[in-house]
This record gives C-alpha cells, sequence and structure tokens, in this order.
C-alpha cells in the first residue's frame, strides 16, 4: 500500500503519496518534505504578517535590502523571466492590484502604475538579496508557488532516496517521480467531466488554472480567479482554463497562470506543452514536440 | 527583561488601552548602532530557521558556520552565502577571531561545549533552549556565561515576543485578578523521524528519539511554555506529575510521543501541560486563568477573555474581537487607541515577525547597545531544570518535588 500524508499549505491542501519498501523511511522522507512545503509557505504567504513576502512590502521603497533563502531567490529570478517571456501576462507583483480589489481584505485605492513594475523587484545575486524599488510595491507569488514548493518537496525525496511518488497541492499542481510498480506512468484525470483529458505523468510535472470566478468586497465586485496584468481586470472568457506539462512544476503553474490571463501559446517555451480549455468546454492541444495527453 | 522603551510595548495597568508595536514602526526599525558578524553552530532545521531571520537584519552578518554533517554543511553553503562552512566550533572559532557572537543550534546535548568554547574565545552567545539535557551541563553553560562578562542570552522566546509582554503586563496589572489554574499544549502531528539512510547519520540526526541524550517532549516543546509561566507568575514550580507513553508511532521508539504533566506551584495553583505528536488539534498554546478573566497566548497572537462580572474598561470600546465557540476574546493588539483612531485596528492582530526575530533582536541590541537580555543563563538553567524534573518524573512514573537546590546554579 502506498504510504500517503499531507498538510494544509498555500491555501489549500498538499498530498504526498509514497511507494517503496520501508515504510518508517518513506514516512520520514515524506514528513521532511512537507516540512519543507510548509517551511516555504510561512516565507512566501501573501496573507500572513511574518511572511518573508511581508517583510519585503513593509520595506518597499526603503532602500533596505534582505537577504534570503535559495528557494526564494530563485523563485523570484524565474518568477522575473517566466513576466519577461509571457510578454506580462504572468506577473509576480500583483497585490496592490489584488488589494485594491478587496482580494485582501477591504478594498483599497487604485495602485500606481509604477508599483507594477517588474523592473522594481531587484535581485542582488551576488549577495543573494532582494528589495522593492518603491513603495506600495508587493509580491503575489499565488501563480507560481504551489508548483516550487511540489519541485522543493521532490528534491528532498529524491536526496532520500524515494523514487516512487506523487506530489500535489491542492490537485491542481502535480509532480510525479517514478510511476508506481508495474505501471508506465500516474494518470491523472483533469476535471470530472466527460470526455475530460487524462495526463500520463512520469519525473515530470503538471499545472492546471482555471478562470473561475472569485469574489472581492461587495464594493469591489467579483473578479475572476486570474488577473489579467496588462489590463487589471479579471479574466472571464477567452480561455477557461489551460493545463501545461513539463519538468517543472513551478514553470508548469506559472505558464498555466499566464495562458489563462490571455498569454499567446506560441510564446510556451520549447520544453512545456500544453492544453488549452475554449469556451465551449472542448480542449486543444498547443504546438508540442510531444502529445500532451492520451 | 526587555526594556519597555525599546519598543512601544507597555501600558500603565489593566484600566489603560492597550500599546504594542505595529508594523510601520517596525519597517522603521532603528538600525543597530554597530555591525555585528555572527558565527552560527549548527545548520540544520534550527540553524536554517536562524539563518532566515538573520537575513532580515542588515548590519548582521554571517561569517561563518560549523556542523558535524556533511550534507547539512553542504545545504548551508548556499544559504550563508559569502560564509565560511567548518566541522566543529572550535576550528570555527580559530578561523575566525573576528566572530563578534555565536549562535548555537545544535542538538541540545551537545549545547555545553560551543557554549564554552566560544564564551572562552570571548564570544557574545545566544543559545537555544533547554540550555542542555542535564543539570550538570546547564550549570556549566550558566558558569562559563557568569565568569566571562560576555553578553549571553537563552532563547526561551515567550521573553522576548511583544504579544507576551503586553499580556504579561496584563496579568501582572491584575486583569486576570488571582490565577486560578493554567493549561498549556503543543499538538502536532509529526514522527519526529529525519530521514537518514546510514544508521550512524540517523542516530545522530534522530537524537530527538535517542533516549540516551534526549529530553523529549517535555524538553523540546516543553520548556519553552513552562518558561511562559515562569516569567509570568515570578515563580517556579515546586512540584511536579507527569506520564505518557508511545501512543501514536509505534515503530519501537522508547520516547513518549504523548505526555501529560502537572506542574504545582507554591501558592497550590497548577499548570496542566500536554504534547502529542498524535494530533495537531488546537496546535500550542498556553492559557492562564484568574478569577477576573482569562488570557490565551498563542505565539503570533493573543487574547483576553472576560468573567462577565469583570470591571468594563473605557478602552474595550475600541477592542477587537475575536469568537471561539460560546467565548469572547479581545485581541491583544499593538497600540490599539492609536490604530482604532485611524480605523486600521484589525492590521494590530498578530505579530509582524517570528518569535525568533524577536529573541535575536534582542540580543543584537544587547551585544551593541549594552541592553539587558530578556533570557538570562540563570533564568535558561532554571527553566531547563523544571523541563527535567518534568522528563524525570514521566521516566520515574512517579511525582516528584521541584526544590530551590535543583533550580540553583551550584
Amino acid at each position: 500500500m502506498p504510504l500517503r500524508l499531507a498538510c494544509p499549505a498555500m491555501g489549500t491542501r498538499f498530498e504526498l503519496v509514497l511507494a517503496g519498501q520501508r515504510e518508517e523511511h518513506l514516512r520520514a522522507a515524506g514528513e521532511a518534505a512537507l516540512e519543507e512545503v510548509r517551511t516555504l509557505h510561512g516565507l512566501w504567504n501573501a496573507f500572513a504578517k511574518d511572511s518573508l513576502v511581508a517583510h519585503l512590502a513593509r520595506l518597499a521603497g526603503s532602500g533596505a535590502w534582505t537577504r534570503v533563502d535559495p528557494e526564494t531567490f530563485e523563485l523570484l529570478e524565474l518568477s522575473r523571466s517566466v513576466h519577461a517571456a509571457s510578454e506580462g501576462a504572468f506577473h509576480p507583483l500583483l497585490a496592490p492590484l489584488l488589494e485594491s480589489l478587496g482580494l485582501r481584505g477591504e478594498a483599497g485605492p487604485d495602485p500606481e502604475a509604477a508599483t507594477l513594475d517588474v523592473e522594481g523587484l531587484e535581485l542582488d545575486g551576488d549577495r543573494q538579496a532582494v528589495r522593492l524599488a518603491r513603495a506600495g510595491m508587493g509580491l503575489d507569488l499565488g501563480g507560481i508557488a504551489k508548483g516550487a514548493a511540489l519541485d522543493a518537496a521532490a528534491a528532498i525525496l529524491e536526496e532520500e532516496d524515494v523514487r516512487c511518488a506523487l506530489l500535489h497541492g491542492g490537485t491542481s499542481t502535480v509532480l510525479a517521480l517514478e510511476p508506481p510498480p508495474g505501471r508506465s506512468s500516474w494518470r491523472v484525470v483533469v476535471g470530472s467531466q466527460p470526455g475530460a483529458p487524462v495526463l500520463e505523468l512520469a519525473r515530470s510535472a503538471m499545472s492546471v488554472s482555471a478562470a473561475r470566478a472569485r469574489v472581492g468586497t461587495p464594493e469591489a465586485g467579483a473578479h475572476a480567479h486570474v488577473l489579467d496584468p496588462r489590463t487589471g481586470q479579471g479574466v472571464e472568457s477567452g480561455r477557461p482554463a489551460a493545463v501545461v506539462r513539463g519538468a517543472s512544476a513551478a514553470l508548469c503553474d506559472a505558464w498555466s497562470t499566464a495562458l489563462v490571463a490571455g498569454a499567446a501559446p506560441a510564446l510556451l517555451p520549447n520544453d512545456l506543452d500544453a492544453l488549452l480549455q475554449e469556451p465551449d468546454g472542448s480542449w486543444s492541444a498547443s504546438a508540442a514536440p510531444t502529445p500532451l495527453c492520451s | 527583561m526587555t526594556s519597555p522603551d525599546r519598543r512601544t510595548l507597555l501600558m500603565a495597568g489593566a484600566g489603560t488601552a492597550a500599546s504594542l508595536l505595529q508594523p510601520e514602526l517596525l519597517a522603521a526599525r532603528k538600525p543597530l548602532r554597530a555591525p555585528v558578524r555572527i558565527g552560527l553552530v549548527g545548520v540544520g532545521r534550527q540553524g536554517r530557521a536562524m539563518l532566515a531571520e538573520l537575513g532580515k537584519f542588515e548590519e548582521v552578518t554571517v561569517v561563518a558556520y560549523c556542523d558535524t554533517d556533511e550534507r547539512r554543511l553542504s545545504s548551508a553553503a548556499r544559504r550563508a552565502r559569502g560564509a565560511q562552512g567548518h566541522p566543529d566550533a572550535a576550528s570555527m572559532l580559530a578561523a575566525h577571531p573576528d566572530i563578534d557572537a555565536v549562535l548555537v543550534a545544535t542538538p541540545t546535548h551537545l549545547h555545553r561545549q560551543p557554549c564554552e568554547e566560544a564564551l572562552a574565545a570571548g564570544k557574545h552567545v545566544y543559545c537555544e533552549a533547554p540550555l542542555a539535557h542535564s543539570v550538570t551541563d546547564a550549570r556549566a553553560i550558566a558558569a562559563a556565561a557568569a565568569s566571562s562578562g560576555k553578553v549571553f542570552q537563552t532563547g526561551l522566546q515567550g521573553r522576548a515576543n511583544p504579544v507576551y509582554g503586553l499580556a504579561r503586563s496584563f496579568v501582572r496589572s491584575g486583569a486576570i485578578r488571582d490565577m486560578v489554574t493554567m493549561r498549556a499544549q503543543t499538538n502536532e502531528k509529526n514522527s519526529w523521524q529525519t530521514p537518514a539512510s546510514d544508521p550512524a547519520r540517523s542516530k545522530a540526526l534522530n537524537w530527538r528519539l535517542d533516549s540516551e541524550v534526549t529530553l523529549g517532549l517535555p524538553g523540546e516543546v516543553g520548556a519553552q511554555q513552562f518558561d511562559v509561566f515562569h516569567w509570568f507568575r515570578g515563580d517556579y514550580p515546586v512540584k511536579v506529575e507527569a506520564e505518557g507513553g508511545v501512543l501514536a508511532w509505534r515503530d519501537g521508539r522508547t520516547v513518549a510521543d504523548t505526555v501529560h504533566a502537572r506542574l504545582t506551584f507554591k501558592d497550590g495553583a497548577a499548570l496542566d501541560w500536554s504534547a502529542t505528536l498524535g494530533n495537531s488539534y488546537e496546535g500550542t498554546h498556553e492559557v492562564m486563568m484568574g478569577t477576573m478573566g482569562a488570557v490565551k497566548l498563542a505565539w503570533s497572537h493573543g487574547w483576553l477573555f472576560k468573567e462577565a462580572d469583570a470591571p468594563t474598561q473605557g478602552w474595550e470600546v475600541y477592542a477587537n474581537r475575536q469568537q471561539f465557540h460560546n467565548d469572547e476574546g479581545i485581541t491583544l493588539i499593538a497600540e490599539a487607541t492609536k490604530l482604532a483612531s485611524q480605523g486600521k485596528l484589525k492590521e494590530g492582530v498578530g505579530l509582524p515577525n517570528r518569535p525568533l526575530w524577536y529573541a535575536l533582536d534582542d540580543f543584537f541590541k544587547a551585544v551593541t547597545e549594552g541592553d539587558a537580555v530578556p533570557c538570562s543563563a540563570e533564568e535558561g538553567l532554571r527553566a531547563t531544570a523544571v523541563a527535567i524534573k518534568v522528563q524525570e518524573s514521566l521516566l520515574a512514573g512517579e511525582p516528584l518535588a521541584i526544590t530551590e537546590a535543583d533550580l540553583a546554579s551550584k
């Protein structure tokens, strides 16, 4: 029987399914992996006042640098690169926009455009330090953090020689190591509708994003789950959902967000492939070197 | 004790509006008067947590670190960019004579040697709690600290926590009146197993489950909580009775994963403490109940629950409240009056930094500005001695007295 472990983090439930010979070792490795997820949650949680993200926001515009852990630094580097590659459809600095829309408590004033300028996310690679250049800036890593946490958790499992595992964060981002004995892959069904795509995962990850509605304050009105950073508006039409598969769960997470936010499929890096849902509910594959689903 | 003027903290009494730090004040935190160069001993779980907090202090540089575990040394090289790794504290101290202060985050039973070596080398020392796994070692550390003339801080974090400082001022000014009973718990679901394929490494990393050296749950989580009550009350228990066993993780371990203890104080009031690794319900918190109210503390948050016949104070009109089933708690909030006048009361709920950050901040201010540390080696010794007594009672299966001599430095 595979061993299942889980913990709440990042507003959802992370779960590990582990298979192997010694349950005691599997449990210890799995707990270490979940501890890493919780640690990263503590650093990246935009809703917690004592998180690293909140600390950086408080110091925004002060000129002060904060030395950060390598996981955070690499995540911020990745966020900047996906922002550039997606031509702005993925954006790591949406906190002031989300606040203005009432998605972080009471609705606030419209953010100044300069607070959304990604150039203001300053990274010093020599010192592994970060600062936000202007007051009012704030990170929101909700479009990439779950994937990055899964990558980190998987790295710990592999360090501890756990080879056969499936990890997911809230079922929307999934990372597979080796498949169960006797199988060629882990099979993941996207959604519950008849004809839903089934993905075959082995040593790969996938993430799905959907533009379903979520609600802010009554004053701010309802907003989509995903914002288009280029307009500041919720994504309500066009592409209801996108699935991205690749080696890195963080990249899959970020690019599925970007595609739902309106990124052109042609911008997708060659080592990722995608399934895009059409407004009528049907799915189409992006141009991809390998077929995405069975 | 933390000096009140270093934080916009204290209140004159229960009849005054609560006053505590708020995020904006922390963001404008006064820089340290001098840079501090750090050597970190132990880069496992707690060492990593320390590195994460140290990155927030611009004036503090980690110049070196050490650990006996090669994998952890390798991991630390990524986390402490620019710092040099060493296999032990002695070689680290020899290679870096310019270190100002040493932070000790080794397993509890390995605190003594690096503490003594660092103090002998003229370094200030912050040592995690409990101070040691034996009274002998704890006394040796306290003696070395006393004779060194250097700053020594025990990492009992409640004493540095602003929410706890505010709650203590309430309690000591009579807000809950006579303390009649106390309880505390640490509940988590975790086997405490650390993965390691090599048996020797596994034994070293799983020291918390090694009955030869561990203080078990009473030491590793209880010591922090017991000391909250010591600090609030100003006294120590005189009797302890503990029981427990392996109820959740029947994997061959002998160290209890579930413990209940009653610590009785001289006035007859008792603290009922429990800890388990088998269930996480309600997590970690401490509660003090008096004839006029109760205080509940959960490290980043705190609440005051008033009895119906407790006098109403004027400031309560501003209070932020939170419902717990049938009870309504008044949230202990930073600068409540000021925030309320700005319509920002809810922004004051919860601490903007981890408890460890406040403990380190106090330590650095003690090192650079001569402030008193919130928890001395002597106080650390007494708290450690209490935790050891709880563990001894658990192992003996019988109640034990705690005498002045048990808590004494000699």
